[in-house]
This record gives structure tokens, C-alpha cells and sequence, in this order.
């Protein structure tokens, strides 16, 4: 008993915690949640050790022998970021029901993925997702172009989470910005050029068993904590966004006893509709920017490389299938108790001394608001890492992927041995994680926003080629060219006008872009016309060749 | 499928199989549901949806022409009041309409109380942002006692303003006032006169209709399909699509898996 106690006090010795601090990220040393850290990242390197790629199909397919589950899971955590789980309830804190367009796009982009993708790409058999443009359409300009779009929008991806690894290794670790990005983008660059697919994706999955658990334990603490009904958070918070609808009246009674935060400050709010209601005026949000932005998401997920390359992880088309469904099944389990986060941080932040939550890392302020104990609150840190490693890994892997097979290879070197190959792999995964460490330490706040960009970009390039190269052999390389350019186009025009309003100038037109184009949801119209594009060169020039269409039907659609 | 041995043509929607007919009609019904489901009812809620005040805006357009005439007696100011706090006390107002909404404010309660008490409102008012400006870098012992100093000179506010402002003890409101007033008391100018019914109409006015109000599992109705139902719906949409298209692939094709 006695060695319990000691061994608790040892945990929670470092749970001094400035009350100031519990809306920022305070840089102090945690002795348990450090210890849960460098736990954890220790596991991540003997993983990374014990499953190192021996040849190509490991590095790129993990081997094609990840079981359904476990490839569901990998699904799941390769696609919720560190955006996803400390960002995504400050989407709905900030932006009310506006919030849920991400994650119905976030979510909803998996059907389309299931229903249009998963098992053809799985029985086309290729590595990657340029593999497959440059081989449908045979051309190795578009497999070019789709490699560099590969490693750029791995690229912007990555340097947001380096961002959010950083800001918690050094609330963890209490090490500067700095050396907690090289810290933390050491362990998984080294890990993931060991590894290669195979070890990232095992990797993966006991990253999303730990993400899950520090994401949920804090639901059931505050809603239980809170007195609403706490066996089930996920619907037990609705009463929470009805109550912050109508007010919270001070004070705020359970059991006869007055809620309060962690500042002892009266749990109580003015009726705040704006928080659950759509597209409220006061949130400068509309109609029709949340059915864009839920589009483009959707699309775009379809279209993201690093996405498209799990399905070929699997060893059989129907795992690709069922990995799809239990992928989502896994991610729905983290976005349905986002929105908890956001509606806990609108009551516990209510009181004005307290004022609004910075969006940076909204989960651990509200568990620190909600008085959650500080060693929770530190897995919940831990888990935002686990999340960040599992999609960095994925986008190097799909990055230096690209950039391996895909350009050098298939185009620049095509007598490489398998040897050469993944050596080249994991030069350029290394390459790639020391250019993406650099700009994250140059915290250039414009990169990390180019994110933003990602996906309407993927959904205006890539998901056209998918989309038309599976369903209609009529598709040729004219047409996917023509598609693509006018994919480029409308996304460096969108690129280019946010680019301008964010150094602080103004374009011709500026307003009228910015709402009808924006970076976040252009693919509501970019990708309607590159598709049409597509169909209409494909219609007006040379049929695609023979050989491609019979692949096609023999092998795709069998 | 093919038209024949030399010519392999594959298009969705001109199939040439019952294989390929079946499966083109189970993807279209997949994505149909999944587009009307996601796209249909944020439609529903367009075209249903009315603007509808809070209680605080009827309140507000009930009293504000009088008080900007400089008419309004003491119940009325009251309401005022009450009205532009239940504005302030939401998170999502910008820093801008917070000083028009404290101008306001201001005005009206330094109006409501004695030339002496104006002198110990001001005071206390500069002694509690003077202690919220150095919460911010104080160390723990400062910390506390500065947090004490606040509670302390929260109470002192409250203490004058609360009776003639209408506002009941250790209610919301008593807690929001405190930070809702300025050090001096000046009359609104005449540009915080034209912001201020636009601000309220902002914040106090929102999109709602039937599927908003009516609850479901403790949600508003439309909260709950969008944040949870939707994604029940996905995970099912993809596990009915894998069942159905084992069963179609089984049935019809011979290399499979």
C-alpha cells in the first residue's frame, strides 16, 4: 500500500499546476505524463526495430498482410491528426454548428472511399496513388505531376503536425519549442525510415488503441463529474448543447452542490443559441460555405494520396472493403466525442475571468478546466502525440513513397534493384523529415494554414483521375491531362488569392473569391469541372489503349 | 460488359452484365442515400428556418428607443441592461461590440446611482482591472491574492450597482456586471447609438425552426442528426454496401478474393 502511495505521489508530484496556467500550454516538467510519453516512444522505436522493411512490398504495402482490424485501425489513426483530436472541438467552440461540417466531410468522405474506391483500388494492385495514375492513364507526366502533388500535400500536412508535437512535448517535457519538434520529429522519422509501411501501420494501430483511450476516459470524468449522463458521453452531452441553448443559471446545482471549475468559479452561462444553431450570423458563417466545405472534405478525403494508400495494405480485396468499414467505424468513435470537448469548454469557460479558449489545444484546456486529474489530462497529451506520429508516419511513408517509386524508379532510374529502391525510400523519408522539421521550427504560420488547401486541391486533381479511371475505361490521357490542368488551375487561383489576403493584400475581386473559392471549399465547383473536362476531352480524342481497357474489365471489375 | 473481343469498353452507368447492372444499382442507391441524407436535410433546415429573436432582443426593442431618447424610467433601464448583459456574457462576441456593448452599459448604470457612488464604482472598477492585468504574470502566492483582491472588489461593484440595476445576488447577471462597465460613465456616442440595435439583431437573432426545437435524446433535433445520427448512418451505408456487394460478387463472378 505504502509503495502505492509513493508511487502515486511520484505521478502526480508534478501536478503543481499554476492555476493561470489552465488555459495555456504551460511549459513545466510532468513527471507522469512524462513518463507515459517516452513510455510510449520507446514503443514506437522497438515496433519500428522489430518490423523493418526487407524489400518494396513491405515498404509501400506493409507486406500486403495487415489484417482487417488492425488495418481499420491504421485507417483510423493515419487519418485523425493531431488537428483532429486537439483542434477539432475548437472547430465547433468556435464556430458552433458550422463545426459539424468537418466532421460529416471528415467522416462522410469514407463512403465515397468505400463505395466508388476501396476494393477497385485494392484489385488494380499498385503501391501507390501516382502508381496508379500514371499506369491508367499511361503517362508519365501525369505520374509525375500526381507524385509532386504526393509529396506536397504530405509536405503541408506535416508541418502542422510537427506544429502540434512540438506544443506537446513542451508542455510535457517542458523543453523549448525547438528541441521538442526535433525531439519528437526524430523518433518518428527514425521509426518510419526503419519500417517503412509495415512498421508504421503496426505502429499504427497500438497508436490508435492509445489515442482512443486518452480521448474517451476525460468524456466520461466530466460528464459523470458534471452530473449528465455519463455511461455513454456521446449522447449523454446532448443535454449539455440544449442547456448551453437556454442558459445555465447561477448557480448551477448537483445534488444541492454548486458546479464549479477548476477555479472554483460558478458553472453558468447566458443562453447562447449561436453555439448550436446553424450557420448563426453571429458566427460569419452561411449555408451554403457549410455544404461546401462538407463537399470538399468529403471529396477531397477521397482524393488524399496518403488516404487512397492504405487500401493496399491488405491482403485481399474484400479485407480493402471491411478495413474501409471498420476504419470508419474507428474514426467515428473519436468525432463523435469531439464535439463533448467543445460543449464542456463553452460552460467551463463561461465565467469572464476565464474568457474565450485559444483553439490550439481546446481538449486539454477543458479536461484542466473541468478539473480532471492533471496524469488524465496528461494521456489525453500523450494521445494528441500518438495521433500526430501515426499521420506523420503515413505521409512520409506516402511521401517518400512517391518520391521513390514513383520518380525515381519509374521515371529517373527505372534499373533500380529493390535494394536501390528502398534505400532511395528512406533517403528521401529522411529528407523529407529534416525539410519538414525546418519549416515547422520556422513556425511560418502561412504553411501550416496551406493544410487547408489540401483537400480541395486532392478533390479537384487526384479524385477525378480516381473516380473516372476506375468507372469508365473512356477516360484517356488527354482527358485525365485536361482534367488535371484545370484541377491546378482553379486551385493556384484559389491558392494565390489566400495567399495575398493573408500577407495583408488585396486582389481584384478579393471579397467574391474568398467566399465562392475559398482554399477550404473550392473543390465545391474545381472538382465538378475537372471531371467534366476530363469526360469531355476523353469524348473528343484517341480512345484509351486496348490493353488498358481490358485490365480494366478483367482485372478491376472482373 | 464487352462488346465484343477486341473492343473492352467499361462505363458505370451502360452496363452490360446483370453483374455489372446490379452493381451499378446498389452504388447509385449507396450514394443517393448518402448524398440526400448529408445535402437534403441541411436543405430542410434552409428552407424551414426563420429568424428568430432570444427574449432579450424582444426585451431590447421593447425599451431602446426610450432610452436612447433619455426617457426611459428606472424599470425600463433595468431591462436595458439586463438585455445587453445577456449579450455580453456570450463567448462568441467580438472585442469591438464588447466596448460598444460596456459603453452602454456604462452609461446607463453610472446614471442610475449617486455622484458619490460614481466616485467608489470608478475606483473599484480601476482597482479590478488593475488586478486582471497582473493575474496574468503573477506567481502562485500573488496569484492568490490577487484573485482575492478580485472577488473582494467584485462584491464592492455588485454591492452598488446590483440594487439599481435590477439584478438579483449571486445571479448571472451579478457575476457578468462587474466586467460589463467602464471606469467613467459617458453618454453613448452617436456611433455606438447606430451599432448598437445592429449588434443586438447579431448576437440576439438566430436560424431556428421545428427541426431545431424539437429534441431528441436531450439534442436539438438537427444537432443530433448532423453530429451523431449522420455518422451512424456511414458506418452503416459502408457495412450494408460490403454485404451487398459479397453477395453479388459471389453470386456472379468467378475470381474473386
Amino acid at each position: 500500500m505504502k509503495k502505492l502511495l509513493i508511487l502515486l505521489a511520484i505521478f502526480t508530484l508534478p501536478v503543481f499546476v499554476h492555476a493561470a496556467s489552465l488555459t495555456q500550454l504551460e511549459g513545466s516538467f510532468k513527471v507522469g505524463p512524462a513518463i507515459i510519453l517516452i513510455s510510449m516512444l520507446v514503443t514506437f522505436v522497438a515496433v519500428g526495430v522489430i518490423h523493418r522493411a526487407k524489400d518494396t512490398t513491405d515498404y509501400y504495402a506493409a507486406g500486403r498482410k495487415i489484417s482487417v482490424v488492425s488495418s481499420g485501425m491504421a485507417i483510423g489513426s493515419n487519418w485523425m491528426s493531431a488537428a483532429s483530436f486537439l483542434g477539432m472541438a475548437g472547430m465547433m467552440y468556435g464556430f458552433g454548428y458550422n463545426g459539424l461540417a468537418y466532421v460529416v466531410g471528415w467522416t462522410g468522405g469514407y463512403v465515397l472511399l468505400m463505395v466508388l474506391m476501396a476494393g477497385q483500388i485494392r484489385k488494380y494492385g499498385k503501391f501507390t496513388a501516382p502508381d496508379f495514375i500514371g499506369d491508367r492513364y499511361y503517362s508519365q507526366g501525369l505520374r509525375a505531376t500526381s507524385a509532386v502533388f504526393t509529396i506536397l500535400i504530405s509536405f503541408a500536412y506535416c508541418v502542422g503536425q510537427f506544429g502540434g508535437v512540438g506544443l506537446m512535448f513542451k508542455w510535457i517535457l517542458g523543453i523549448n519549442y525547438t528541441w521538442s519538434v526535433i525531439l519528437g520529429g526524430s523518433v518518428v522519422v527514425l521509426y518510419t525510415m526503419l519500417s517503412g509501411m509495415i512498421g508504421a501501420t503496426k505502429n499504427m494501430v497500438i497508436q490508435y488503441i492509445i489515442l482512443i483511450i486518452a480521448f474517451l476516459v476525460p468524456t466520461f470524468i466530466l460528464t459523470y463529474k458534471f452530473d449528465y449522463f455519463w455511461l455513454l458521453p456521446q449522447f449523454g452531452y446532448g443535454t449539455i448543447v440544449s442547456d448551453i441553448v437556454t442558459g445555465i443559471p447561477a448557480p448551477n446545482l448537483a445534488g444541492g452542490v454548486a458546479l464549479v471549475n477548476a477555479y472554483g468559479q460558478d458553472v453558468a452561462l447566458t443562453p447562447s443559441p449561436e453555439f448550436a444553431m446553424p450557420w448563426d450570423p453571429s458566427t460569419g458563417t452561411t449555408a451554403f460555405q457549410w455544404l461546401a466545405i462538407c463537399f470538399s472534405l468529403m471529396v477531397g478525403t477521397a482524393g488524399l494520396p496518403h488516404v487512397l494508400q492504405r487500401f493496399y495494405v491488405t491482403p485481399t480485396i474484400r479485407d480493402a472493403r471491411l478495413s474501409c468499414v471498420w476504419g470508419l467505424f474507428f474514426i467515428c468513435v473519436l468525432y463523435w466525442s469531439a464535439p463533448i470537448y467543445s460543449a464542456f469548454g463553452k460552460i467551463l469557460s463561461s465565467n469572464p475571468e476565464v474568457g474565450k479558449l485559444a483553439s490550439d489545444a481546446i481538449v486539454v484546456y477543458t479536461a484542466q478546466l473541468g478539473d480532471v486529474h492533471p496524469l488524465i489530462v496528461g494521456l489525453l497529451a500523450s494521445g494528441a502525440v500518438a495521433s500526430a506520429f501515426s499521420t506523420i508516419s503515413g505521409l512520409l511513408v506516402a511521401g517518400s513513397s512517391a518520391f521513390a517509386h514513383d520518380l525515381y524508379v519509374k521515371i529517373i532510374h527505372p534499373k533500380a534493384d529493390p535494394k536501390q529502391q528502398l534505400n532511395v525510400a528512406r533517403f528521401g523519408l529522411v529528407f523529407m523529415g529534416v525539410i519538414v522539421t525546418i519549416v515547422a521550427l520556422m513556425n511560418l504560420g502561412m504553411i501550416a494554414q496551406l493544410v487547408a488547401v489540401a483537400f480541395s486541391m486532392a478533390a479537384c486533381t487526384i479524385f477525378p483521375l480516381f473516380l473516372l479511371g476506375i468507372w469508365w475505361s473512356g477516360s484517356n490521357k488527354a482527358g485525365g491531362t485536361a482534367g488535371m490542368i484545370v484541377g491546378i488551375a482553379i486551385s493556384l487561383f484559389s491558392l494565390t488569392y489566400f495567399i495575398v489576403d493573408k500577407s495583408g493584400g488585396s486582389l481584384p475581386g478579393q471579397a467574391f473569391v474568398g467566399y465562392w473559392l475559398n482554399v477550404w471549399y473550392f473543390a465545391w465547383i474545381g472538382a465538378p469541372l475537372a471531371i467534366l473536362t476530363n469526360i469531355i476531352v476523353s469524348k473528343l480524342t484517341s480512345p484509351t489503349p486496348v490493353e488498358i481497357r481490358k485490365f480494366l474489365i478483367e482485372k478491376v471489375h472482373n | 460488359m464487352r462488346s465484343n473481343d477486341h473492343e473492352y469498353h467499361f462505363n458505370l452507368f451502360k452496363p452490360t452484365t446483370e453483374h455489372g447492372r446490379r452493381n451499378r444499382n446498389i452504388i447509385l442507391t449507396m450514394l443517393l442515400i448518402w448524398f440526400v441524407a448529408v445535402f437534403g436535410f441541411q436543405l430542410l433546415l434552409v428552407i424551414f428556418q426563420k429568424p428568430t429573436p432570444e427574449k432579450a432582443y424582444i426585451v431590447f426593442g421593447t425599451v431602446w428607443e426610450d432610452v436612447k431618447a433619455g426617457t426611459a424610467g428606472e424599470a425600463k433601464k433595468q431591462e436595458f441592461v439586463k438585455s445587453l448583459l445577456s449579450v455580453y456574457g456570450k463567448l462568441s462576441v467580438k472585442k469591438e461590440d464588447r466596448d460598444v456593448l460596456r459603453n452602454a452599459v456604462s452609461s446607463v448604470v453610472f446614471g442610475m446611482i449617486s455622484d458619490s457612488e460614481q466616485v467608489l464604482l470608478a475606483g473599484h472598477l480601476e482597482r479590478l482591472q488593475s488586478a486582471r492585468e497582473n493575474l496574468t504574470k503573477a506567481d502562485q502566492e500573488e496569484y492568490t491574492m490577487l484573485q482575492a483582491t478580485i472577488a473582494e472588489t467584485r462584491n464592492e461593484i455588485n454591492t452598488i450597482v446590483n440594487s439599481p440595476a435590477g439584478i438579483a445576488p449571486a445571479s448571472l447577471e451579478s457575476s457578468l456586471i462587474p466586467y460589463c462597465l467602464n471606469q467613467q460613465g459617458s453618454e453613448l456616442t452617436q456611433s455606438d447609438q447606430e451599432r448598437l440595435p445592429a449588434l443586438m439583431h447579431l448576437y440576439l437573432v438566430h436560424n431556428q425552426s421545428f427541426l431545431t426545437d424539437f429534441k431528441f435524446l436531450g439534442f436539438p433535433f438537427h444537432y443530433f442528426y448532423t453530429g451523431e445520427l449522420l455518422l451512424i448512418l456511414f458506418v452503416l451505408l459502408c457495412l450494408l454496401y460490403f454485404y451487398r456487394i459479397e453477395a453479388l460478387d459471389k453470386k456472379y463472378l468467378t475470381t474473386v478474393h
